[in-house]
């Protein structure tokens, strides 16, 4: 196989195969029972020796891709490891390249393959034959190794890892340790002395070097340590790793002066390894064993206190010191790697020692403590609680600290640090579970039960709460002592506390049922909870109280209420904000216990709580981004300022808690005027609706949007007895808001929200076609109330956050049909014809446009009015045609968001004389639009109408008389006229138009051409200008434009101004007979000379295919001649030249010259005149 | 690393225990080991180096490391003493005359510190063949009794037969599984 071919096929076997094993990272011991057979294979290739290099490569690659997922301590043992394999791989990693980029996985396998043969138990010497007597430069085998382990461990890629581990093998072996461990640690040590972790090349050597001590030190005999072990850790202390950036030589160091500790001191075996904390299950399971053993003979081993007392080196003090620091270190690993030494070392240090240590450990539970070293604590008594290291006499200093790392939270700014703390001390509570006799436990269990269960079920993060589950579990099954363990674990359990909100408002509740944990959840709630840093936990907390108010009503009341209500007025916004949620939920939750059991709310308030509760209304301020839920006090006082003030202050909130805030504050206020400002007689108070009316109404005209909306709302809320009278001041005030005036254009929420309040307002004041037009909706009002929707309807502003006038033009056709459905329910003759045929028309015209979503609305709207039956609208035109294209089985079925079923219906709408003009006007915005489904459905549509009524010119007419009437009314009303360019452009390259081009001088291109010019005249925006004479075929290709000259002229022609439908147009028009001609050739020579450079040649390209497309236009004669200076003139040069060969076409043509005009109108492109 | 993840790294290593077979030569190491992984046991020969095998019992899976027993060997065998959870001493139960030999070598081993704390399995094997004494007086004749620093159990077998082995290997088992300390 040729070599590339070979590397290819390689490349993608190996990202194959990688991609199976990956698979297998979660779980890889799934691996373990095709290891076997998958390494003979590949090995197999290896020991081929007529396998090529690169295929030997490539096994190594496969091999080292098993590795990464399983890890090479489970792959070790499979390699063969007899003695014929020593010389092979020697020779095999002696030929690598150590320096090859691509071929490090072969130099990692066969060191890792080496370090395995190590292990034959067999004299090294025994392979070097007599080498003294034949040849005196052949080196002996143990030197090979070594040279090769020393010239990996300076590498910078895996293979130095693989180094380590061969040394670890290599060097503890009895020939080898006895003739070069001290040479070699020399070297070693000789290699950390010279480097410097400061620089790139020291941190590689440094890495080797600690990574090959540790490893010996981990393997090796202690014995055989122990003579090195302080030279190297004085060598290692005058690195001052600690110092390092580098994490991974922090964390390397951390190991080896862990294994030097270890080095100094005996190990231990724990007596009681096999007791404590026993399974009762496990004991039920050696009981049935019992049969068995009978035949053996088990002696349990002599567990009398036999501590041997020997001299303790004085470098253990050193080497615990730097664990302890290592404890505190910023990086996750090293702290580990430190916590796991300090577990290993005590363990075999004698009892005194040991308690010392665990002092110093304590130290790191300090308030002025960073979370690192809380972190770190809490690991190293996990490890040491897993040891059984802490005696029992430690237990009562230790525990309440690990009941403060439970909840550990610091603020950091916005959010806090500490879940992995807390995640460590569930790991401490875990351990102790294990390690410890359930007596020596019993005084604290309640604490710790009351912990463990308030973080699986409160903590914010799911792995703390899930690590804490699993802690209980660990508890309950060890120990056996926590109160109602089981029937809490079964409803508590790894799965059920994923959920947090699950976890807050169900299973809170539940285990709150058992007496014991019932208050230690309520106060942890209040202590912690509800003034978290995150909001979410706030309010879920509070949601919390108030479901577990019915298991402590009574403390709730005469506890925690107090507690709270001081806290509500405090100035932490957060304790503020969730003090004043939990009173409201607290009280809420009681004033339902009251009425269910037929109680007086007062049984459960005391005067000072009410007062507390009174004044948290006086003092709270929406500008704290409090919520208020008005909803749960029924006390009065104070309310209207309350909710006015929440009205007026919505300008403060974020937009998020804005219209929860506004929806609260409107329902309330509804609440509220039901409840007090109405007298017996049902009317209300003249004074105090005379106040809040004018009030209100004046409101409405802030040159705040936001209050505008906010007192729109209410107005809008405001109950029938507060209206009566007001009427007509209420609608002239919202009448205002609706209008569009130069200062508050974008005020579209404003526009949208006033005109919801119309609508609202009317049903509430009601129908009476004779009534007052103070009190109801009646025939002196109804046209001023339908003018006002109507006109919203039309609502097109646009800013930066896009077509804010869509929510305006929704929320208009909504309560235009509320207010519709309302009249025709009540008093239908209200309705007249005229009304009726502008709601529909407006209506058609929003179903015909290009956003998917108000169309969707729109149709909507339409077919609720189409099909409302009780009674049905008057008045509707062409009600019976509509009825045929909108059949009412289809109703729930057609969806109108879908482009490609809205528009084959909505255009059968263009035969209806009524809809005709509305369809039309709505239909040229999508088809001219920019998207692509839009545009295609809607064209499609448009076009097979077009061709039915190609044949009925009375019908063509009647079309073209409205588009032109479309096209006119909205001249250089760019939002309408440019996509209409654009939509005249695909009808004339359809066809749409062939019938008019048979007759000379048809007035309708003249007219259509007159319109064009009207709308590009002064016109400086280059994609209309560039679609008016491009060929109507091409149009799509020149969407691509716009952007390109964006970038090539920026400023000159800002993007929003799309222009170049205009250009196509001309082009189109050629093909119209007559004076036409002449005119549009004019126009294009015109642009010929149009100071952007782009536009004159965008020109000549355009005039060029066109004039190749319509080839009978030009005399055959001059063609060639005119073709040439199209093509051959560059049209970017300077104005002059362009304009000499522009008047040659003028003469050869017979078109006249286009002059240039007197200033003012000389050309400047800055402006964007043209200059003709 | 969080607690979920340790509890995971915990319940993949418990159930994965390293044994060390050893004994002295011709005790049947290999035998065993090869009766145990269901091979063919006829015709095994002197090991030569050690052989490792993994083996699925009762949910554990068991490295087994057997290394060759020969004298010039035996100062090898510390080699192969790390993370040794389990030790099964394989004796010749006819070879009365290297008892001895047999009993000082086992009380070396378990002076080794990186064998504290492991499970000591006796194997009194070849008890198929006449004159083979009885696992009683094997026990007597190491002294089994006298040994205060491991848990131990002795067990009559036939390494050839697979008589009595899984009683045997099951007590190991049971026993390193019911451990609530962690060896280093």
């Amino acid at each position: 196989m040729p070599v590339r071919a070979f590397i290819l096929t390689s490349l993608l076997q190996i990202s194959f195969f990688s991609g199976i094993m990956d698979k297998y990272q979660e779980q890889p011991h799934l691996l373990d029972r095709h290891l076997e057979w998958m390494m003979t294979l590949l090995l197999d290739i290896v020991r081929d020796n007529g396998s090529p290099p690169q295929l030997v490569h490539l096994a190594f690659k496969f091999l080292y891709i098993i590795t990464k997922v399983r890890g090479y301590k489970v792959f070790l043992p499979l390699f063969p490891h007899e003695v014929r394999d020593l010389q092979p791989v020697l020779d095999m990693l002696v030929d690598q390249n150590p320096k090859d980029p691509e071929t490090w996985e072969t130099r990692y396998m066969l060191l890792l393959w080496l370090s395995m043969i190590c292990l034959i138990p067999f004299d090294l010497a025994r392979f070097d034959g007599n080498i003294s007597e034949e040849e005196h430069t052949r080196v002996p085998t143990m030197d090979r190794i070594l040279a090769v382990a020393k010239c990996y461990l300076v590498v910078s890629d895996k293979a130095r890892d693989a180094a380590a581990v061969l040394v670890s093998k290599f060097i503890v072996r009895p020939d080898v340790k006895q003739k070069r461990m001290a040479d070699f640690l020399d070297w070693t040590l000789s290699m950390i002395s010279k480097s410097s972790f400061q620089s790139m090349e020291g941190t590689v050597v440094m890495n080797g070097m600690l990574q090959a001590l540790a490893q010996l030190f981990k393997h090796a005999k202690r014995e055989d340590c122990l003579p090195y072990a302080a030279t190297v850790l004085e060598c290692l202390d005058n690195c001052k790793l600690s110092e390092s950036n580098q994490m991974v030589l922090r964390k390397l160091g951390m190991k080896l002066v862990q294994r030097l500790g270890l080095t100094f001191v005996k190990p231990k075996v724990a007596k009681w390894r096999y007791q404590r904390g026993c399974r009762s299950l496990a004991a039920n399971l050696q009981a049935q064993g019992s049969v068995v053993q009978s035949q053996m003979t088990t002696v349990a081993a002599n567990e009398a206190d036999d501590e041997e007392e020997y001299d303790i080196p004085g470098e253990i003090e050193n080497v615990v010191e730097q664990l302890l620091v290592g404890l505190k270190d910023k990086d996750t690993i090293v702290r580990w790697s430190a916590a796991k030494g300090i577990g290993r070392i005590t363990g075999r240090l004698p009892k005194e020692l040991a308690d010392d240590v665990i002092g110093s450990l304590l130290d790191c539970f300090s308030f002025q403590e960073t979370d690192n070293a809380w972190h770190g604590g809490c690991l190293a008594l996990a490890e040491l609680g897993r040891r059984g290291l802490l005696l029992p006499s430690r237990i009562s200093d230790v525990v309440p600290v690990i009941l403060r790392a439970l909840t550990y939270d610091e603020k950091r700014g916005a959010c806090s640090v500490g879940s992995n703390v807390r995640d460590a001390a569930c790991y401490v509570c875990w351990a102790f579970a294990r390690a410890y006799d359930p007596t020596e436990l019993i005084p604290f269990i309640n604490q710790i039960a009351s912990a463990l269960i308030i973080a699986a079920v409160f903590d914010r993060d799911v792995n703390c709460r899930r690590a804490a589950s699993a802690a209980f579990q660990e508890n309950v099954g060890r120990q056996g002592t926590f109160p109602h363990g089981i029937d809490i674990l079964t409803a508590a359990d790894y799965f059920a506390v994923g959920n947090r909100v699950n976890c807050y408002l169900t299973i809170s509740v539940y285990i709150a049922g058992f007496p014991q944990y019932t208050q230690p959840m309520i106060d942890h709630l209040v202590n912690m909870k509800i003034n978290h840093w995150d909001s979410v936990i706030r309010e879920l907390s509070t949601k919390a109280l108030h479901n577990l108010t019915p298991r402590a009503s009574e403390y709730m009341a005469n506890v925690v209420l107090p507690r709270l209500l001081p806290l509500s007025v405090g100035t932490d916004l957060h304790t503020r904000h969730g003090a004043i949620l939990a009173c409201a939920e607290i009280t809420h939750a009681l004033c339902k216990l009251a009425e269910e059991n037929n109680r007086s709310i007062t049984h459960y308030f005391d005067e000072k709580s009410l007062e507390g509760l009174k004044q948290i209304h006086e003092e709270v301020c929406i500008k704290y981004k409090c919520l208020i839920p008005f909803m749960f006090f029924t006390v009065s006082a104070g309310w209207q300022w309350l909710i006015n003030d929440s009205l007026r202050s919505l300008t403060f909130a974020s937009s998020t808690a804005r219209q929860h805030i506004k929806e609260s504050a409107v329902s309330a206020l509804a609440a509220l005027c039901n409840e007090y400002y109405i007298n017996e007689k049902g009317e209300a108070d003249s004074a105090l609706q005379d106040e809040l009316v004018t009030m209100y109404v004046s409101e409405l005209q802030n040159t705040e949007e936001m209050v505008r909306c906010g007192f729109s709302r209410a107005l809008g809320a405001l109950p029938r007895f507060l209206l009566k009278g007001r009427l007509q001041q209420v609608l002239e005030g919202l009448k205002q808001v609706t209008l569009i005036s130069p200062g508050n254009v974008s005020f579209a929420e404003a526009r949208r929200d006033a005109l919801i309040a119309i609508a609202k307002v009317c049903q509430t004041a009601g129908v009476k076609g004779e009534g007052s037009q103070e009190e109801y909706v009646c025939k002196d009002n109804v046209a001023q109330i339908y003018a006002m929707l109507l006109n919203g309807v039309t609502d097109y502003t646009t800013d930066s956050r896009g077509d804010v006038g869509g929510w305006v033009r929704e929320a208009a056709m909504r309560s235009l049909m509320e207010v519709t459905l309302l009249l025709v329910q009540n008093e239908a003759e209200l309705i007249d014809a005229n009304i009726c045929k502008q709601i529909m028309c407006c209506v058609a015209q929003q179903s015909a446009e290009k956003i998917d979503k108000f169309r969707a609305h729109a149709g909507s709207v339409f077919l609720a009015l189409l099909h409302f039956d009780h009674p049905p609208i008057p008045h509707i035109p062409h009600r019976e045609e509509l009825e045929r294209i909108f059949p009412r089985s289809e109703k729930e079925t057609l969806n109108w968001n879908a482009a490609s079923e809205a528009f084959p219906r909505i255009t059968q709408l263009l035969a209806l004389p009524a809809y005709q003009y509305s369809v039309l006007l709505g239909l040229s915005v999508s088809v001219g639009g920019l998207t692509e489904t839009t545009l295609r459905y809607s064209a499609q549509s448009l076009f097979d109408y077009m061709k039915k009524i190609q044949n009925d010119s009375s019908a063509l007419e009647s079309f073209c008389e409205t588009l032109l009437k479309v096209f006119e009314d909205n001249l250089r009303n760019d939002r309408v006229s440019v996509p209409l360019l654009t939509m005249l452009d695909q009808m004339l390259a359809n066809g749409c138009f062939d019938t008019f081009t048979m007759q000379e001088n048809h007035p309708f291109p003249v007219k259509l051409f007159t319109l064009c010019k009207e709308e590009i005249k002064r016109s400086k925006d280059i994609r209309k200008l560039r679609s008016s004479i491009g060929e109507p075929s091409t149009g799509t290709s020149v969407f691509a434009f716009p952007q390109h000259l964006e970038l090539r002229f920026p400023g000159h022609c800002p993007a929003q101004s799309v222009f170049f439908p205009v250009f196509s147009r001309f082009c189109g028009l050629i093909q119209f007979q007559g004076d036409m001609r002449e005119k549009v050739f004019f126009q294009l020579f015109l642009l010929l000379c149009h100071p952007f450079p782009v536009i004159r040649k965008t020109t000549a390209s355009q005039v060029y295919e066109m004039l190749i497309t319509y080839s009978d236009v030009l005399d055959p004669a001059i063609m060639d001649s005119v073709l040439t200076i199209l093509s051959d003139t560059n049209w970017e040069a300077e104005l002059p030249v362009v304009r000499e060969k522009r008047n040659c076409l003028c003469d050869l043509m017979n078109v006249p010259k286009p002059q240039l005009p007197p200033s003012p109108f000389s050309c400047t492109a800055s402006k964007g005149d043209l200059s003709w | 690393m969080g607690l979920l993840t340790i509890l995971k790294k915990m319940r993949e290593k418990e159930r994965e225990l390293r044994l060390l077979v050893l004994g002295l030569d011709n005790a049947g190491k290999t035998t065993l080991l090869k009766r145990f992984n269901g091979e063919d046991v006829t015709g095994t020969a002197p090991t030569l180096g050690f052989n490792i095998k993994t083996l699925e019992h009762r949910g554990f899976k068991l490295n087994v490391w057997d290394v060759g027993g020969q004298s010039s060997l035996r100062s090898y065998w510390r080699n192969y003493f790390e993370s040794t959870d389990g030790l099964v001493w394989v004796v010749d139960s006819g070879d009365r005359e290297r008892l001895q030999l047999c009993g000082k070598e086992l009380r070396g081993l378990l002076r080794e510190e990186r064998l504290a704390g492991a499970t000591l399995l006796v194997f009194a094997n070849k008890q198929d063949l006449p004159g083979a004494l009885p696992a009683s007086a094997i026990r007597e004749a190491l002294e089994l009794d006298s040994i205060r620093s491991h848990h131990w159990c002795i067990q009559g077998c036939s390494a050839f037969t697979g008589h009595n082995l899984l009683p045997g290997i099951d007590w190991l088992l049971d026993d390193i599984a019911s451990r609530v300390c962690p060896p280093d």
